[in-house]
């Protein structure tokens, strides 16, 4: 019988290409490095540069797991999920700690990673600089000659306007020291696992045909003023009403009867094993 | 078993983004290289690694005796046009490369510029034994303090590479593969601090 598709959806050419883009992008923490992003079956921005992240990295024995903003079962990540799946005949889990391969939107899972799993973010907008800059040269260049001011005088101006760095997702960090990154719109309260970590992050912008990566152990900073210093989304008090958790990423809902605020925990597989008791030690 | 283009090569490629992400961290490429059938005149793992990374799109330059022997191999395996050495993406070092051969190669490689620092070469050499004993303490992104690499080639290459990666984020990435089909890498940001007391094979 013919197969429909090659392993992994792509062609070996493709995945070389990706293959050759990803292993540049870990020798060079935080740098964005352009690679010929492949036409997929679901729209540019729409994960595309994360699922070819995945499928490039993708091998029979892999456990994958897929979420979207913290939810597994929200619609991108259970279309990438299937197609991952459709295509390869992998197992999934939703279940953080199973998954040997996480490809994820605008979230890192609130159950630690280990050394021997690999995260892949989706990323919208990989250039840090382009508020500042439209030109891709220019910030090309920029980053080239580590000039950073920019950046540092939208987050000086933010402070001038709002009090303080107004950045809601995607703080901007540095990398190893050097490189300006977009860590991808994840919340300020992800932004701290991205530093030391234990795992491989690769993020991929199939759209903006970018690939940058933080290698495992490797110093992430946000930026921040030494007056005005990095702060994170205060958790501390919000109490998960499902599980009853807290010091997790929290959504806030509001009940328009009772006009209650509530709050539960973002990732949803996080909460559900805390419900159902499966994983106290795991955090 | 036949070599599989698809599963043996994503394998392979898997234990490779592991030692890219973990410098330092030897892997072996056994499984997949004893694949490779036909008779050729180089390690079969820089084949391995050749079909993993090389088309039309990239060029490589071959060091060695048998250099024209293992480039047309190469070549008709992957279509890959052969460069020379200070164009090439791929600079594959056989294990018969004589020192001053081996050190030219860091010395002359593709270095990039600050605007596409990702345009550098790629080294991969064949030592005669990689292991992680105690010798050269690495230290740098993806090693929690530290960690240890020992790998036995025709010359003492550790000086040439921290030249060559003096200005970072310029700088090459080295894989080593020995005899037994092990693989190690050392991305630019692998600083190696300082020596063990074991004698360094010359």
């Amino acid at each position: 019988m013919m197969k429909k598709y090659n392993f992994a959806f792509f062609d070996e050419g493709s995945k070389r290409e990706i293959r050759r883009a990803t292993l540049k992008a870990i020798a060079i923490p935080g740098y964005q490095v352009p690679f010929a992003s492949r036409e997929m079956p679901i729209a540019r921005g729409w994960g595309t540069g994360g699922l070819q992240l995945t499928l490039s990295l993708i091998g029979r024995d892999d456990i994958i797991k897929v979420i979207d903003q913290g939810a597994d079962e929200s619609v991108n990540a259970v279309n990438i999920k299937k197609l991952i799946i459709s295509t390869t005949g992998v197992q999934d889990t939703e279940k953080t700690a199973e998954a040997t391969l996480i490809q994820s939107r605008h979230r890192i899972p609130e159950v630690e990673l280990r050394e021997d799993q690999i995260i892949v973010l989706q990323v919208p907008l990989p250039e840090p600089l382009r508020t500042i800059e439209p030109s891709e040269y220019k910030t090309k260049k920029l980053h080239a000659d580590q000039d950073y001011n920019g950046i540092w005088l939208m987050l000086f101006e933010q402070i001038m306007k709002h009090g303080r760095m107004s950045t809601g997702a995607d703080h901007p960090v540095q990398v190893h020291g050097r490189y300006i990154m977009a860590p991808s719109p994840i919340p300020r309260f992800d932004n701290q696992k991205l530093n030391d970590s234990k795992t491989l992050t690769l993020l991929g912008a199939g759209r903006e045909k970018k690939i940058y990566a933080v290698p495992p152990y490797t110093k992430v900073q946000s930026l921040a003023f030494a007056d005005y210093p990095f702060t994170v989304e205060d958790m501390s008090a919000k109490v998960c009403r499902l599980c009853g958790t807290t010091g997790v990423y929290m959504d806030e809902l509001f009940d328009r009867d009772t006009e209650e605020t509530y709050y539960q925990c973002n990732d949803v597989s996080y909460c559900l094993q805390r419900e159902n008791k499966e994983m106290d030690d795991l955090r | 078993m036949k070599f599989d283009d698809v599963h043996d090569i994503q394998q392979a490629y898997r234990k490779l983004v592991d030692c890219n992400a973990n410098p330092g961290r030897v892997h072996s490429l056994r499984i997949e290289s004893e694949k490779m059938g036909f008779p050729i005149y180089c390690n079969k793992a820089l084949l391995v690694l050749a079909r993993m990374l090389l088309d039309t799109e990239v060029c490589f330059h071959v060091i060695g005796k048998a250099s024209e022997i293992i480039s047309n191999t190469i070549s008709q395996l992957t279509y890959t046009v052969a460069a020379p050495l200070d164009e090439a993406d791929y600079v594959f070092v056989a294990a018969d490369a004589d020192s001053k051969e081996l050190i030219a190669s860091i010395i002359k490689c593709k270095l990039g510029d600050l605007i596409n620092p990702h345009s550098s070469a790629t080294l991969i050499i064949e030592a005669e034994k990689i292991t992680e004993d105690r010798d050269l303490m690495l230290r740098g992104p993806g090693i929690k303090e530290s960690n240890y690499l020992c790998v036995e080639t025709a010359a003492d290459w550790v000086t040439a590479r921290a030249v060559k990666n003096i200005e970072y984020p310029l700088g090459i990435e080295i894989y080593f593969v020995d005899k037994e089909y092990r693989i190690a890498a050392l991305p630019r940001t692998t600083v190696i601090q300082s020596r063990g007391d074991k004698a360094w094979a010359m």
